[in-house]
Formats: structure tokens, C-alpha cells, sequence
């Protein structure tokens, strides 16, 4: 156990157990603290604990498609050792680091599961909450406590995993995770399409969403966005994995379907290889085509079919030469950035959550209705009744 | 026998009193019923072998009259007891004597369907397939896909987050959902996420899924709803034991191909579902494999291949695609009747629903048939292989006296195993009255407890389906609501 500048360092779960059972205050949760301007801050913490210390990887299966480890493992790390037995997370999580303003500090897994967070895959392979197949963790009673396990079926109880996905580590602090890993397929490809207009782009995420050729992800840029990852005008971009023989009939299918689908124009279609691919991704994942120095940006989750009239709003409302967009998940999924100051009220009557991840709106999350609010306050004094981790983090009711 | 708790003699008293509230309640009066007779279709579930005649059935048809039935239940401590279509293997809808019953089978319509945002809302009573169906013509489908689901409602899914054949690729009930419109035990409706994933807040509707019945009952869903393949085929593989199957099976996996499907049928399996189905399983196999994939023909004979010569290497006696529409169904009758083709063997059986680390899949299945040899019990497995979900079927004779004790016992005995190894109680059946006790071979007082906590945040006086999931001897520590008595 050791402890330097007043930061808790457990370095197992007992040790765990033991700082929170003996905390006489409330305590301030972090992994790397990549995230920490993000959400609300912890209402007076008397002191920070951070679950770095916790990091083992302590089994990686390639055949059950299923790793154990600390939450307090980089992701980085997990992804490369992943990557040596052929897998990667199946949720595919982003790193938020550079947009935070720590280019320093390494996300760590347990950091992604306590804000849900999912990579462009999400509307088609599934986020944190659908991977995460088992945790243990110590709740603000500093007791013990575990869900779940090793195996991808599992109803033996209620499903806390769940719960402790996306709670910001107000419900109990992870002391280890198991979760479903995916198998890096034989090719990966990227249909590039161009020549539209904005709304046909759009409408094309939904028609190739509705095919039969299995998208992993599909994302809009417009032309500004699309310029910052080298390409010439917007851009949608439509990605596909498997066998080779599969991806290849898959990428000239998709092709077709959209020369077919979209009246007006036709689009023009090409195909990014596998390493252009996973680059590609991987920026528009963590966000590089709107980074920059955002006074605001909002993660907004309208419907598919919303998406392109949202846009259309946002422009109208906002315009300028500091706006930024960018749609992922296939359309449920609408970035935006800008250089003025955008508060939830100057949101008001588009459709969908809105989350603010920069900005100066002291309730970054999308407001609760009042009987969430009863029920998720209860929850919370379900699991940490005298209000030790993360107080008031989340919201200012609990 | 599993032990029910003493029914509450003051609720039993006003029986007739409550049944007509109740009956007022209703839009139409028809939908209470109250005759013995009538009750007795809904005294049991798919575990039959336990039988008990409820207070009442209500079979609302909208969400306010479960509201409405809720909030009187509440006021008077009325117990109430959730019900699809009872097919529960678990005992997950077994009645009280003391409850209301609040059937689903009224709502079963479906409500909206949103291709372009690939999702449909749905009364919670439908039925798995009649989603599937209401869907098909634009070539869309509901991945989950139990084997009740020509009969089981999305309301049962839900509650006790059912998988299927094909959740190796497309999971389970919880992660083809979007929402849910929630009634509590005090009356209130709730609704529960939205078209949008990943609402911010607690993930309710992620705690909802899988919790039995016990912290609301779910009146409407959004389901995930996705594009079919262009088409799906499932090839037999026979091996000459039961370790090279399952060797076969990591090393498929193990190369980045996920088959949407991958079952496993034991030598028992095979042989009484060849004798009942003749689908044409090699019956000198010790162990078969059904792996299904999907996509255009072309991407289909790729996979064929991979696997093809991925069996190779662990001696196959035998390796048959089906090269059309009839034999592709004849393979998977197979398979989905094996449970049925039991009752030619044996009076009785009891399906077990643990799961396992896949790799476990040898040493599980000789330690099984060791239980079966000391209980004097045929045993067969059928194994979704790719989930490590395994369903051993204990074949007895529920009319032997003390047999059913026995079974139960053999049962525990085998879910053991599968814990010991890594694995859990069940894996998509649910724990109901059936692993109760089991529960504790998982997890600690101090885990049950904190899941307690969490079913009084929503059902204080611990009245919905209360008899389930948690042993009966384990008192909420700090309860201030009625707690019912082993």
C-alpha cells in the first residue's frame, strides 16, 4: 500500500477494500485520469484514489474470446497483447486523452467501462456494456462484491455489470474485469463513398446499414472534417471485415446497392486497404477530425433518420468557421465542435441525448427525468449509502 | 422439493373480496379470472413438476391496466407474479397461492416498426417469433432465438435475458435491445432507454434484463432489429470423441472465424434424436458439431472450406454440408427436437443450463456422466459450443418415488462442476425457484445482499415475484419492508 500527495494507491483488492472501508470522506475515483475534465467534479473529496496500481492482465483465452485483468490496465497495453493472440477489445474503445488536454496520460480500461465507452463499432458489434462479462469491486460500504464471470451466457443474477458500466465510479470502485475479446479478421476494408450531397450521404449509412453486407461501422464527414483525414470532399465511409473472398464481394455489393438506392446522384465508390483502414478508424474514433481547441463539443444520439435534419439545425444555428461535425455509428451518432460557446438550452428542440464532453455547462449529462432521478438515487444508496465514491460526479442528485 | 414460502393467510382469507376489486379494475371484466378450473391453466410453467393455484389471473391488454392493477396490489400487499407464456424451465412463473398472476398474453401486438433506424416497438406478451415475422417481408429478423421461441413472449426474454443458437454472433436478449416501458409495484410507468444507445445515467435497461420479473413488469419493448444474411447453412461434423470436437471448436475460433452457430450433441443426444428425427446424424459419431454460417453463396463455401479443413486435422468420421433447403432443415430438426426426442427415451427429464469456459468442455463432460453413473441416471448434452452454454439432460421418472429428490440432487452436483471450473448456474434459462439455492454456490451473502438492495430500490415491500432467484433463508439485512418467510 502506498500513498504519496495524498493519492490512494491500492495494489490489490484488498487493499482496495481496506481504503474504502476506512474512508472518512468522500473519495475522488480515477484510472489515468484522462477523463477527469469531463464529467461533473466530485462534490469535496477528501481524498483521490486511482485504480492505477491495479493493472495485471491476468488471463487472456484467444479460444473462449475472453480477457481478465485489473481496471487499471492501459489500454494501449491490453490492445497490443490482445493483438499478439490474433484479438482486439470487441468494443473498440477511443482514446480521449489529446481532446481532454492530457496527450500524457494513458486510458485505462477501467476508465472506458466507468464511462461507457465505445468506438465507431458500437451500432453494429456492441459497446462496453455488451463485452463486459464479468466484474468484482469494492462499493462504498468497502465491501467486496462480484457479478457475472468468465463466460458469454450468464443469467445467474441480477446483471450488475451493466450498472457499473457507465456509472463513473459512483456505485463501487472496479477491482478487476473480464471481458469479450473479438478475433482481428483476415481483411478489413473501407468503402470510400463520394460525390453527394449531405443528406444522400446520410442516406446512405441507413441503406447500407439495412443491407445484408454486415457494416462494423459507418461514419459521414463533411468536407472540412473530411479534409483533415486527406480526402478531397465529403466523405462517407462504410467498413466491412472477414475472409477475403467475403469482404471483397461484400465492398462491390455495397457499391452497387448505393449506385441503385440514392436517386439523383450517383457515388462515386473506392476502397481503402487494411492498413489505411484501421488508421482511418482509429482517428475518427478519438476524434482528430474535430479536434483542435473546441470551446464545446456535444455528443448528440439522434435516430439514423434524424441525423441529417439535426445537422442541418446545427448548421443553422451555429455556423461559423469554428463548427465542426461529424456522424458516426451509422447516423445515431452526430459530433459537434465549435469555437463559441454552446450550452444545452441553445440545444433545445433537437431530437436525441445530448452529452457536453467540453464546455461550461456544469451538467454535462443529458438531464434525468424525475422518476429516474428517484430510482437512480436509490440505486446509488443501494450500492454506497453514505455517499463515499464519486459523489455528485454524474449528477448533482446522487 | 424445492421449499415456497408459507402463502400470507390474510391475503388468502379476502380471496374472493380481492378477486373482485381486482375484476373492477379490468377493462373488461372477462380478462379476471377467478374460476378454479380456469386458474389451473396457469398453475405450473415449463417446470411442471411444481404445481400451485394462484389468487387470481389478470390478463391486461393495455399498459395503464397494469398500472392500474399494480397500484391496488400495492396499497392492499398483494403479491404479484409476471407471466409470457410459461415457458419457464426454471420456475421462473410459478404462481403463489397468495398472488395475483399478471399475464401478458393479451398485448401481443406489434406496435411500430422503423426500418431505417432498424428497430421495432412491441407489447411486451408477442411472441419471439411473431417479431421475427412481423418483419421478414423487408428481410429483417430478432436475433435471439430460443428454443421456446415459437411460444415464449419478449416480456419472459426480457426477464430472464434468453439467448439462443445464435447468440455466438449476435449475444443475447440485452444486447438486442434499445428500450423498454416498465410498470412498477407502486403503479408508476417508467420508460427505459431509447432509439439512442447508451443513455446516459444508470443502464436500468441493462438491470432490467435478466432480473427475473422482480423489479417491474415490462408492458412494451424496443427491440434491436437487423438485416437478414443473404442466406445461412449449417454443416454436421462427426468426431470420435468428444475432445476432438471441442478441440475442433477453439481451434475454429481460434483462427477469427465466428460462425453464427456452433452445437455440440453428446453420443446420447445423437442417437435418440437420430432415432426420433432422422435427420441423418452419424450415429457411430461420439460426438457431433452443427456449425452454421452466413452471407451470399459465395461467402458461405469460403467459410465451408475454412472449416472444412480446420475438421480435417481431428479425424472426423464424418463431414456432410447440406446442399439444399431440405437437408439444411433436417439438420437443425435435429437439433431443435432433441429435447423432445427425450420423451421417447425416458418418461421424464430435467434440462440443466449451465455454462462453462469452453475449453472445460472434456473434463465437464466426463465428470457428468460420473454423476450420472453414481445417481444411476442417463445423462445427454447438447452444448451451444461456441458460448460455453451446456444443457445436460437428466433422463428420470418423475412417477419413481423420491426420483424427483434424486434429480435435483444430480442436478446440484452437476452445476457445481460447472462453477468449479470457471463457469455459472445458468446460462439463459434463469434461476427462478429451480437454482435459488444454487445461487449460493456463486456468490457470497454479502453479493446477494447488494442485488437485495438494489430489488428493494424498486419493490420496498418485496411483493413482484419475491419467491425467486434469492434463497429463501437469506434475510435482507437492513429491511424495513415485509420480507417473506421460508
Amino acid at each position: 500500500m502506498t500513498q504519496s500527495n495524498d493519492i490512494l494507491r491500492p495494489g490489490s483488492a484488498q487493499e482496495l477494500q481496506a481504503m474504502i472501508a476506512a474512508a472518512s470522506g468522500a473519495l475522488a475515483i480515477e484510472g489515468s485520469g484522462s477523463k477527469a475534465a469531463w464529467s461533473r467534479q466530485t462534490s469535496q473529496p477528501t481524498q483521490s484514489l486511482t485504480t492505477a496500481d491495479l493493472a495485471g492482465i491476468d488471463f487472456f483465452y484467444p479460444a473462449e474470446m475472453v480477457v481478465q485483468c485489473g481496471p487499471g490496465a492501459k489500454l494501449a497495453t491490453l490492445e497490443s497483447e490482445l493483438a499478439a493472440g490474433g484479438h482486439r477489445l470487441a468494443f473498440d474503445p477511443p482514446d480521449y486523452a489529446a481532446l481532454f488536454g492530457k496527450p500524457d496520460a494513458q486510458p485505462t480500461v477501467g476508465g472506458a467501462i466507468a464511462a461507457n465507452l465505445a468506438g465507431s463499432r458500437r451500432a453494429y458489434r456492441g459497446g462496453p456494456r455488451d463485452h463486459l462479462l464479468g466484474v468484482q469491486f469494492v462499493n462504498g460500504q468497502g465491501e467486496a462484491i462480484k457479478s457475472g464471470g468468465r463466460v458469454m451466457k450468464n443469467v445467474s443474477g441480477y446483471d450488475l455489470c451493466k450498472l457499473m458500466t457507465g456509472s463513473w465510479g459512483t456505485l463501487g470502485v472496479l477491482s478487476q474485469v473480464t471481458m469479450k475479446t473479438a478475433p482481428l479478421m483476415e481483411m478489413r476494408r473501407t468503402v470510400v463513398v463520394q460525390g453527394l450531397e449531405e443528406a444522400q450521404h446520410l442516406a446512405a449509412l441507413i441503406a447500407a446499414s439495412r443491407s445484408p453486407y454486415d457494416l462494423v461501422a459507418a461514419a459521414y464527414l463533411p468536407a472540412g472534417e473530411a479534409a483533415t483525414l486527406g480526402f478531397d470532399a465529403s466523405v462517407s465511409l462504410l467498413e466491412i471485415e472477414g475472409l477475403e473472398p467475403s469482404v471483397l464481394y461484400r465492398s462491390e455489393q455495397i457499391a452497387t446497392l448505393l449506385a441503385k438506392t440514392l436517386t439523383g446522384q450517383a457515388p462515386s465508390c473506392r476502397n481503402l486497404d487494411q492498413e489505411q483502414s484501421a488508421n482511418l478508424w482509429r482517428s475518427i474514433k478519438d476524434l482528430a477530425p474535430v479536434l483542435g481547441q473546441p470551446q464545446c463539443l456535444w455528443r448528440l444520439k439522434p435516430k439514423p433518420s434524424d441525423a441529417a435534419a439535426v445537422m442541418a439545425q446545427l448548421r443553422a444555428r451555429f455556423d461559423g468557421p469554428g463548427l465542426k461535425m461529424l456522424v458516426d455509428w451509422g447516423g445515431n451518432l452526430v459530433w459537434l465542435a465549435s469555437d463559441q460557446a454552446i450550452s444545452r438550452a441553445d440545444l433545445a428542440g433537437l431530437p436525441g441525448q445530448k452529452t457536453q464532453l467540453i464546455g461550461s455547462d456544469d451538467q454535462p449529462f443529458e438531464p434525468l427525468h424525475p422518476l429516474q432521478t428517484e430510482l437512480q438515487s436509490g440505486i446509488k444508496r443501494a450500492f454506497d449509502p453514505d455517499g463515499r465514491l464519486n459523489p455528485q460526479r454524474l449528477y448533482s442528485d446522487f | 422439493m424445492i421449499p415456497m414460502p408459507a402463502p400470507d393467510s390474510a391475503i388468502l382469507a379476502k380471496r374472493t373480496q380481492i378477486q373482485e376489486a381486482l375484476r373492477a379494475l379490468m377493462d373488461r371484466p372477462s380478462d379476471l379470472i377467478s374460476e378454479d378450473l380456469a386458474l389451473k391453466v396457469y398453475e405450473t410453467d415449463g417446470l411442471s413438476a411444481y404445481r400451485q393455484l394462484p389468487l387470481a389471473v389478470a390478463l391486461p391488454r393495455t399498459t395503464e391496466e397494469v398500472a392500474r392493477l399494480l397500484a391496488y396490489c400495492h396499497q392492499q400487499g398483494i403479491k404479484v407474479i409476471g407471466r409470457g407464456s410459461g415457458t419457464s424451465l426454471a420456475g421462473g412463473a410459478l404462481p403463489t397461492q397468495d398472488a395475483l398472476v399478471l399475464g401478458l398474453s393479451k398485448m401481443n401486438q406489434v406496435l411500430d416498426i422503423d426500418y431505417d433506424n432498424r428497430c421495432a416497438r412491441v407489447q411486451a406478451g408477442v411472441t419471439n417469433i411473431n417479431v421475427s415475422n412481423a418483419v421478414e417481408m423487408e428481410n429483417f429478423f430478432y436475433a435471439p432465438d430460443p428454443s421456446s421461441q415459437l411460444a415464449c413472449t419478449i416480456a419472459g426474454n426480457v426477464a430472464m435475458n434468453s439467448g439462443g443458437a445464435h447468440c455466438l454472433k449476435y449475444g443475447v436478449t440485452t444486447n438486442n435491445l434499445l428500450g423498454l416501458t416498465v410498470v412498477l409495484m407502486d403503479g408508476r410507468v417508467v420508460t427505459i432507454g431509447s432509439e439512442a444507445m447508451d443513455g446516459d445515467g444508470y443502464d436500468l435497461l441493462g438491470l432490467f434484463t435478466g432480473s427475473e420479473g422482480m423489479l417491474g413488469l415490462v408492458t412494451e419493448v424496443l427491440v434491436r432489429i437487423l438485416p437478414k444474411p443473404e442466406g445461412a447453412r449449417p454443416m454436421l461434423v462427426g468426431f470420435k470423441s468428444e475432445e476432438l470436437a471441442g478441440a475442433c471448436v477453439a481451434e475454429i475460433i481460434g483462427q477469427g472465424i465466428v460462425p453464427v452457430a456452433i452445437e455440440f450433441m453428446d453420443k446420447p443426444a445423437i442417437l435418440a434424436s437420430e432415432a426420433f428425427a432422422k435427420a441423418g446424424y452419424p450415429t457411430d459419431a461420439q460426438a457431433l458439431l452443427i456449425i452454421e454460417v452466413e452471407g451470399s453463396t459465395l461467402e458461405i463455401e469460403a467459410q465451408e472450406a475454412r472449416i472444412q479443413e480446420i475438421a480435417g486435422r481431428y479425424d472426423p468420421v464424418s463431414i456432410k454440408l447440406s446442399e439444399n433447403a431440405a437437408q439444411a432443415e433436417a439438420i437443425w430438426r435435429g437439433r431443435k427436437s432433441a429435447f423432445g426426442a427425450m420423451g421417447q427415451i425416458s418418461p421424464d427429464y430435467l434440462c440443466m443450463d449451465g455454462t462453462i469456459p469452453t475449453g472445460k468442455l472434456p473434463e465437464v463432460l466426463s465428470r457428468i456422466k460420473q454423476v450420472g453413473e453414481a445417481y444411476g441416471f442417463q445423462i445427454a448434452n447438447i452444448f451451444h459450443a461456441g458460448d460455453g452454454n451446456l444443457h445436460p439432460l437428466i433422463l428420470y421418472d418423475a412417477n419413481a418415488p423420491g426420483e424427483i429428490d434424486r434429480v435435483e440432487a444430480a442436478g446440484e452436483d452437476i452445476l457445481k462442476i460447472c462453477v468449479e471450473v470457471g463457469g455459472c448456474i445458468t446460462g439463459e434459462h434463469g434461476v427462478g425457484i429451480e437454482k435459488r439455492d444454487a445461487m449460493m454456490l456463486m456468490f457470497n451473502e454479502t453479493d446477494l445482499q447488494q442485488q437485495m438492495r438494489i430489488k428493494r430500490v424498486f419493490d420496498p415491500l418485496w411483493l413482484l415475484n419475491g419467491a425467486k432467484v434469492f434463497p429463501l433463508d437469506i434475510n435482507p439485512a437492513d429491511t424495513k419492508g415485509q420480507r417473506i418467510a421460508a
